[in-house]
């Protein structure tokens, strides 16, 4: 069964980047446009991982992080930050998440991050 | 019982000391009880003067008694030190009589009592003048005899103290002593007569005339006002006038002038002095020149006022200093927001860069549809970034004053009209209609094309942005007699209302939005900067979820 994917991020580029990437290599991708949008599809659906921007619109990146750590403890959380806080990896450790990735990313450092919180699951 | 039987009866029984001595002051005979007074056994002493046993600095006083009682047979009280054998002095209280002689028919004797009293100081280092003690004096109710009152009460009071020694026996004296001291007195003193007609000065001593410098027969004879010159005004003057009319003591302190004009400050004590009948009879005064501390007392005001005055520069700049604190404090945090921004801002188009361009070079099978759409995206969000870069330095070169405005005076109705083409074709593209209405064909206005058109090219792309597909963007040109008024109307997304009051901060990203809107953050804080250097305003009103409305008014 193929891993699936919340791309919660508002920049249709980023949308459009990850989506193709993630896909080509084997993975089952859905984009929310905000966080509200994200919440919503978590609802209706069952992810493997949420991959989510810092700055969105009505909730940002790390409270939502915290939300889903509550409520849907399995899921693992990757936040994508274009480091625009101060002290933002502690915050972004603080928060919860499995994982963390600055903007530019190297594609290849986002997949094998993923391969690797993937990987920490199982073990 | 004959006087010597008498008197070895009281020299006996009496606790104190009772002698008796020739007329020269030999001691003749002595109480038993001397040895344990004086420390003398009685032989010791006979036949030797008193004189010899006193401290010599009494001597002079104890003659002088002697001689008194001798020739004059004043009989009265004094008080002298005694030299104990071991050399300490007591203090003792005597009284001398003159006796007939016991042992020659025709003789006298001096019969004298003594009593010991509190002890002084009997060091011989520290000793005090004692005096004679007149209390039968017939000077009564005079000077001297209030002094001598004094006198004996000071010695009860403070017996370690040094007590004066005024023994003036008669009223020439005291006149003597007193004069010498008011003539001698470094005070203005001076004495006018109140029954007189206008108070004349009836007495001036030398310190008055040297303060002064009128001499004594300037000033004798008329009422001491010469000194007031014209200054009548004075508050101390009124003071005065007061206590004069009522008979009064007072102090006061008033702005006088010497002979040569020179203005000096008096403090002026003045005192009434009254008759037995209590009718007021002459005004004693008692000037001091205290120009010096008045001097100084105003060089100390001037000074404490100056310093206040630092005082108060000195908190104002320390506020100042705080404020001007906080101001970089809140500078610093917004360089910081800034920095933040910034660095979203280009992270986000630079990823999409690099992450298209890795998935180009990576995959050589791409669809042709795809290479050509990420080759677009990249296209689009590099000059995303150039806009960015551009934007930049707009504001930077705004808010560092750098950018001119070059002011014409040219129609804003042709600027309008040339920037709604510049966006019709985009506005088009998105199905939004452009309406234009202006209430006449040509409105002057003092304005900077280039500048003016920036904006409104800025407020017309967001216009057509936010727009609901199909709708509207209406623009209006308004005027009053100073002012004229672009309106841009949309009918889209709007904005909400926690929104509104940040809509023109630098970056800020609304929160409110459904649609993926991506702008540089800097086109509306552009806008109003460029709209604020041509001495206009800027507003925004929307609401939520049908539209908004922006429009820049400047002068004409």
């Amino acid at each position: 069964m193929k891993t699936k994917i919340l791309v919660i991020e508002d920049e249709i580029s980023i949308q459009v980047l990850l989506q193709h990437v993630l896909e080509s290599h084997g993975y089952e991708v859905l984009i929310a446009n905000d966080s509200k949008e994200g919440l919503l599809f978590l609802e209706h659906n069952t992810f493997d991982i949420v991959c989510t921007d810092i700055m969105l619109p009505y909730i940002n990146g790390l409270d939502l992080c915290k939300i889903i750590r509550e409520k849907y403890p399995e899921i693992l959380v990757i936040v994508v930050s274009s480091q625009s806080q101060k002290n933002e990896k502690d915050k972004v450790m603080e928060s919860g998440a499995h994982g963390y990735i600055t903007k530019p990313f190297d594609v290849e450092s986002l997949l094998k991050l993923l391969r690797t919180v993937l990987q920490e699951k199982i073990q | 019982m004959n006087n010597i039987e008498w008197f070895d009866f009281i020299a006996q029984t009496s606790g104190d000391i009772i002698s008796r001595h020739t007329l020269g002051g030999q001691f003749l005979d002595l109480s038993e009880n001397s040895i344990d007074i004086l420390g003398y056994d009685k032989t010791e002493l006979i036949s030797i003067p008193l004189c010899s046993v006193v401290h010599e600095l009494d001597t002079e006083c104890v003659r002088n008694y002697h001689t008194l009682l001798v020739n004059e047979r004043i009989s009265q009280w004094i008080q002298f030190r005694f030299r104990r054998k071991n050399g300490i002095y007591i203090n003792l209280r005597s009284l001398g009589k003159v006796i007939h002689s016991q042992t020659e028919p025709e003789g006298f004797e001096i019969i004298m009592y003594s009593k010991l009293i509190e002890s002084f100081d009997s060091s011989p280092h520290n000793v005090e003048t004692r005096g004679l003690l007149n209390e039968h004096s017939d000077v009564t109710g005079s000077t001297a005899n209030n002094m001598l009152r004094y006198y004996n009460k000071h010695i009860e009071k403070y017996p370690h103290r040094i007590t004066p020694k005024i023994p003036i026996y008669n009223s020439e004296e005291e006149y003597k002593v007193l004069y010498r001291a008011i003539s001698h007195s470094t005070n203005g003193i001076t004495i006018a007569d109140c029954r007189l007609p206008d108070m004349p000065l009836v007495y001036a001593n030398p310190a008055f005339e040297l303060m002064t410098g009128y001499s004594l027969e300037e000033v004798l004879g008329i009422n001491c006002r010469f000194l007031h010159n014209h200054d009548k005004e004075q508050e101390g003057l009124h003071l005065l006038r007061k206590a004069i009319q009522s008979a009064e003591p007072v102090k006061v302190v008033l702005r006088n002038f010497k002979k040569d004009g020179t203005l000096f400050w008096n403090q002026l004590e003045l005192s009434p002095v009254f008759d037995n009948e209590g009718t007021l009879t002459h005004f004693v005064g008692i000037a001091s020149d205290i120009t010096q501390e008045v001097v100084a007392r105003n060089e100390i005001t001037e000074l404490n006022m100056r310093l206040a005055e630092t005082n108060d520069l000195l908190r104002l700049e320390r506020d100042s200093e705080r404020q001007h604190a906080k101001t970089l404090e809140k500078l610093n945090d917004m360089k910081n927001d800034f920095v933040s921004s910034v660095s979203h801002e280009f992270r986000t188009p630079l990823a999409s860069i690099i992450g298209f361009a890795q998935t180009l070079l990576r995959d050589k099978n791409l669809p042709e549809t795809l290479r050509e759409k990420f080759t677009k995206i990249i296209h689009d969000d590099g000059k995303r970034l150039a806009r960015i870069v551009e934007d930049l330095l707009d504001i930077a070169r705004i808010e560092s004053g750098k950018t001119s405005v070059y002011k014409k005076n040219q129609n804003i109705v042709q600027t309008v009209k040339d920037a709604l083409t510049a966006v019709k074709l985009d506005a088009e593209k998105n199905n939004i209609n452009t309406i234009f209405h202006s209430e006449n064909e040509i409105i002057n206005a003092q304005f900077d094309k280039d500048k003016i058109t920036q904006v409104l090219i800025n407020l017309l792309t967001n216009a057509c942005k936010f727009s609901h597909p199909n709708s509207s963007v209406d623009v209006r040109i308004t005027q009053d007699a100073n002012l004229v008024t672009v309106h841009i109307i949309d009918h889209g997304i709007g904005i909400h209302s926690e929104d509104i009051p940040h809509i023109f901060e630098k970056f800020y990203r609304v929160k409110h939005t459904g649609k993926e809107i991506r702008g540089t953050g800097l086109g509306l804080p552009i806008a109003k900067n460029l709209i604020e250097l041509h001495n206009g305003t800027i507003t925004v009103t929307s609401v939520y979820g049908e539209g908004s409305e922006f429009a820049f008014s400047i002068p004409k």
